[in-house]
């Protein structure tokens, strides 16, 4: 990789991501996989920081609403007292193949990645980063050198971030930095690039569905 | 400009009247300013002034302008009272002691504080914590150099993305509303409003391509 032209995602997320998350209404494990990105990608982060200045013109649009005369004064009271600042917990560096992982995901994981407890499927090993009662799960996924993904597609909406390595799918390759977005109307499987381990920051929304011969009879959603 | 001169005058209204807040009047040598939130150009002034200074009488205007809106933008959000004036409190309190942090080549006044109080009741509803990019991060992948292009100055983009939002079509700018000040993904919108969530994305995207081209035309 070359320092001075560093490669650019090719593959973003997509305008609803994005205001979503610059609106703050992006549910946490969604956040910070778009936020990992952010880190990879100067024209996202712009694209944020203009729908920032979209929610500051909304701002100014809010019918105001008056607080509490004692606001003010226990906010004046308040301005010369010494915040009492904490130091930051210093964040480890969390190291892939191909670079560190970005610092927000890096202090949410907290330790070397093969001091990681993963579950083994074949050629592929998935560790469980967060898991939310309604909707999300989020998790990291080392894939082997070019491991074919069984083919699936996903009842909601699945979004990769890849931290390290590559992958192909159909026509598309994907490398660190790129999101991949698959929704219902994609049946795919994804191929590893066969020069690395494939390391993939995966958030769903929903679980997915196997959909080829043997995943069919696994499928929890077939009744026969 | 020194602002030890300048004093703040609240003329009488009625405090829980809304419509009443533009009654503040900054004086300066005697004369009246126009009213701090219709110019963000002051408002910028401001809180440089709060940053540089340390000046309380501009963080009390400051605060006049501010804390009504954060308070609207709460309650917006489902908050109620007594916690939207702790909030209130606290998102001022943030502003007074990160004031440094404010660069008005980066944001508006009202789109950095728009930013704290977002932030800070994702914190308090959700009680998480908002992932972002570290500026510092080694994996931090800089802005390229560009040649300098033709912006317009921060100050400015409030007025015309409060123009070019109202010239949006009814459905975009609603999605909009929607998306900023109901705290919904676009999933959750579309699942609400029963339109496909490729519609829902769709229109997103095209709002937002609208304001940005607007803002480039005026550039």
């Amino acid at each position: 990789m070359n320092a001075v032209n560093p490669i650019l995602p090719t593959h973003h997320p997509d305008a609803g991501h994005l205001i979503d998350y610059a609106a703050g209404s992006l549910a946490e494990p969604v956040a910070m996989l778009v936020a990992c990105h952010l880190t990879f990608c100067p024209l996202c982060r712009e694209e944020v920081t203009r729908m920032e200045a979209v929610g500051g013109a909304l701002f100014e649009t809010v019918d105001p609403i008056a607080v509490s005369d004692d606001v003010k004064d226990k906010l004046f009271a308040s301005l010369d007292l010494d915040p009492e600042d904490l130091p930051a917990p210093a964040v480890p560096e969390v190291m892939a193949e191909d670079g560190p992982l970005p610092l927000p995901l890096a202090a949410m994981i907290g330790k070397p990645l093969d001091q990681l407890k993963y579950k083994k499927f074949g050629s592929m090993k998935e560790i469980l980063l967060d898991k939310r009662e309604d909707q999300y799960r989020s998790k990291l996924m080392s894939i082997d050198p070019g491991a074919v993904m069984a083919w699936h597609t996903h009842t909601g909406e699945e979004l990769s971030l890849v931290l390290s390595g590559g992958f192909t799918d159909g026509d598309q390759h994907f490398v660190r930095g790129d999101v991949a977005i698959a929704g219902p109307e994609e049946n795919h499987s994804p191929v590893a690039d066969d020069d690395g381990e494939c390391l993939i920051l995966a958030v769903l929304d929903a679980p997915l569905k196997l959909t080829g011969t043997f995943g069919r009879l696994l499928n929890p959603f077939l009744k026969y | 400009m020194d602002r030890s001169c300048y004093s703040w005058q609240n003329t009488p209204r009625d405090r829980c009247d809304p419509s009443q807040q533009n009654a503040i009047s900054m004086q300066i040598h005697g004369q009246n300013l126009p009213n701090p939130s219709d110019d963000p150009k002051i408002m910028s002034e401001l809180m440089t002034a709060v940053a540089e200074k340390q000046d309380k009488q501009a963080f009390a205007v400051l605060f006049d302008v501010l804390a009504p809106r954060i308070s609207g933008y709460l309650m917006r959000l489902g908050a109620k009272p007594p916690a939207v004036d702790d909030l209130v409190q606290d998102v001022m309190l943030t502003v007074w002691r990160r004031a440094s942090q404010f660069n008005p080549d980066k944001a508006s006044v009202a789109t950095w504080v728009f930013t704290i109080a977002r932030n800070r009741r994702i914190d308090v509803f959700r009680r998480e914590s908002r992932p972002a990019p570290d500026p510092h991060d080694p994996s931090l992948i800089p802005e390229p150099e560009v040649t300098a292009e033709a912006k317009v100055a921060t100050a400015e983009q409030g007025k015309i993305l409060r123009e070019a939002i109202a010239g949006l079509p009814v459905e975009q700018a609603d999605l909009l509303h929607r998306a900023y000040f109901e705290d919904k993904s676009h999933s959750a919108i579309a699942a609400e409003t029963n339109l496909p969530l490729g519609t829902i994305k769709s229109r997103l995207r095209l709002a937002m391509v609208k304001l940005r081209n607007q803002l480039e035309y005026m550039a």
